[in-house]
């Protein structure tokens, strides 16, 4: 007992050293109440780190069985294709449908085990720490050239539109960025009749922030979509009814890695369709942060340990709840109730689809580190209380 | 610019294919000899050794995920053989997993391009050709 105030004094002297210092004048039980806090903290960490771990071991399984399926998938497939070039069809008109139904369902089958594999890779944690620069303008023009056999196939008309003055750069994940493209230009042929046009457009639209926003948009002349049927199409499975009954093959998944990839970019996907005459999608990616807007965030990093540091409370439950008003004033929910906030946080992190900001995570992320710094914690983990 | 010397039926084109799956390279010795393309298949990195120097093909169709060599392996040895020309044939790697990693990965070890199982006939063939047009007119 009597070492107690030396090694909190010790404490002391080491979170001054770790840069913030401040808390080493705090009153001893506020002290107190931000170690407990800290220990909460701790334990939520583990947890997170426990939900990554199941994250990753599933999607190492859905990795695996992707590629177990492919294997034979290869063979069907590819021997269906080899068949094809062997039978005479012309004498024999039932195997010609019999090979149809197999061409169809070949189709469908690399598509369903691509969209899976792609599927689950939303759900690896901080995904979007891998982003880069991605040039839209070029994601566009391979999904154009990769789609050629289907564009030649219909004789589609194909218009690529964009200023030859101006840069389509976005922050991003490549690979996802050019699935999205591929399924939303795949869509206009799939669902277009021979000889129609398709419109591609690039634009940079200004927005009152001074942040800009790049659009990509595919106007397609094609059946449309129900109006009923607009807020579903991106629904996991749905395919939209007069899809079905034309007849026109699918999985149901495109749009839905396309919904996706957008919440993962924080961006927008907006649809606008006439039955019968055909539909736009947009997607609507923001451009890079402006100056502004990175000013404001740090100015709120800075609120907020401010807030922390001063906080007068007589119990836990006060201090968690001071520190919900303080981080919802700020927008920094994830951050204001450590405990449950930050595993539900970890579960929204597989649900991409939650994710409205990116920046707010890694704002969360960095206060987190602040928080561990400032603390008195020891090796193991726990705090030391006088 | 087209050059009939290209074309699989004027000059047959040599592909050696590495594979451990039997079916997998039956199918593609299949599809790539209807083409005209002379084919020899092998079922692991080990006899590629042995092989190409004999073979000399002008592409390498090469599978990523093998037992013992893995596909990387065997294209690392080959871009560092001593031979010049066996050096910088054209290599295609066919991959399972089309996770970027893997991708950017045989990019990187000097890959020219990948063709993600399961594949059609029509895109193996338009890869390959692909591929033997654009080393046809890199000099090769």
């Amino acid at each position: 007992m009597g070492d107690k105030p030396e090694s909190a004094q010790h404490k002391i002297r080491r979170s001054s050293s770790t840069g913030s210092g401040i808390l080493a004048f705090l009153a001893p039980a506020k002290r107190r109440r931000l170690h407990a806090l800290a220990k909460e903290l701790e334990v939520a960490n583990r947890k997170v780190t426990e939900l990554e771990s199941l994250i990753l071991s599933k999607n190492e399984f859905i990795s695996n069985i992707s590629h177990e399926l492919r294997t034979p998938l290869t063979s069907i497939i590819g021997y269906v294709d080899v068949l094809s070039t062997k039978v005479e069809f012309e004498s024999n008109p039932e195997l010609d449908d019999i090979f149809k139904v197999l061409d169809r369902n070949a189709t469908i089958l690399i598509s369903l085990v691509q969209s899976l594999l792609a599927l689950s890779q939303f759900d690896s944690p901080n995904r979007s720490e891998a982003f880069k620069a991605v040039n839209l303008l070029t994601i566009t023009e391979d999904a154009i050239f990769i789609l050629r056999s289907e564009i030649e196939k219909k004789r589609i008309s194909i218009k690529l539109n964009f200023d030859p003055e101006d840069t389509f750069i976005v922050e991003g994940d490549p690979g996802l960025i050019s699935q999205a493209c591929i399924n939303l230009i795949a869509n206009a042929i799939k669902f277009s009749s021979a000889e129609k046009n398709i419109e591609i457009r690039l634009i940079r639209e200004a927005r009152t922030d001074k942040q800009s926003t790049i659009c990509f948009s595919v106007r397609d002349q094609g059946i449309g979509i129900p109006p009923d049927e607009i807020s579903r199409i991106s629904e996991r499975y749905y395919r939209a009814s007069n899809a079905v009954s034309d007849h026109v093959s699918g999985t149901g998944l495109g749009l839905t890695i396309v919904a996706k990839v957008v919440a993962l970019h924080n961006a927008q996907l907006k649809i606008e369709s006439t039955l019968g005459l055909g539909t736009t999608f947009t997607v609507d990616f923001p451009a890079q942060l402006s100056p502004v807007a990175t000013l404001i965030l740090n100015r709120k990093f800075g609120l907020l340990a401010e807030a922390i540091e001063g906080i007068q409370v007589n119990d836990q439950r006060e201090l968690k709840a001071k520190l919900h008003e303080y981080g919802g004033a700020l927008g920094f929910y994830e951050f204001a109730e450590f405990g449950e906030e930050l595993l539900s946080l970890s579960r929204t992190l597989s649900d991409v689809e939650k994710i409205v900001d990116s920046q707010t995570l890694k704002a969360r992320d960095q206060l987190v580190v602040r928080m561990k710094e400032a603390l008195p914690i020891k090796e193991t983990g726990e705090a030391n209380v006088e | 610019m087209k050059d009939e010397s290209q074309t699989p039926a004027a000059v047959p084109k040599r592909i050696l294919v590495v594979d451990d799956n039997a079916d997998i390279r039956n199918l593609i010795s299949l599809i790539l000899t209807s083409e005209s393309y002379e084919v020899l298949v092998v079922e692991s990195g080990a006899e590629i050794v042995e092989k190409i120097a004999l073979f000399n093909p002008d592409l390498l169709l090469l599978d990523i995920m093998m037992p013992h060599i893995s596909g990387f392996e065997v294209l690392e040895s080959v871009r560092s053989l001593p031979n010049a020309q066996l050096s910088s044939i054209p290599i295609v790697m066919i991959t399972a997993k089309s996770m970027d990693a893997d991708v950017e990965r045989a990019i990187a070890l000097g890959a020219n391009s990948y063709i993600v199982k399961p594949f059609r006939a029509v895109v193996l063939k338009q890869k390959i050709n692909s591929e033997l047009t654009k080393g046809a007119h890199d000099g090769r």
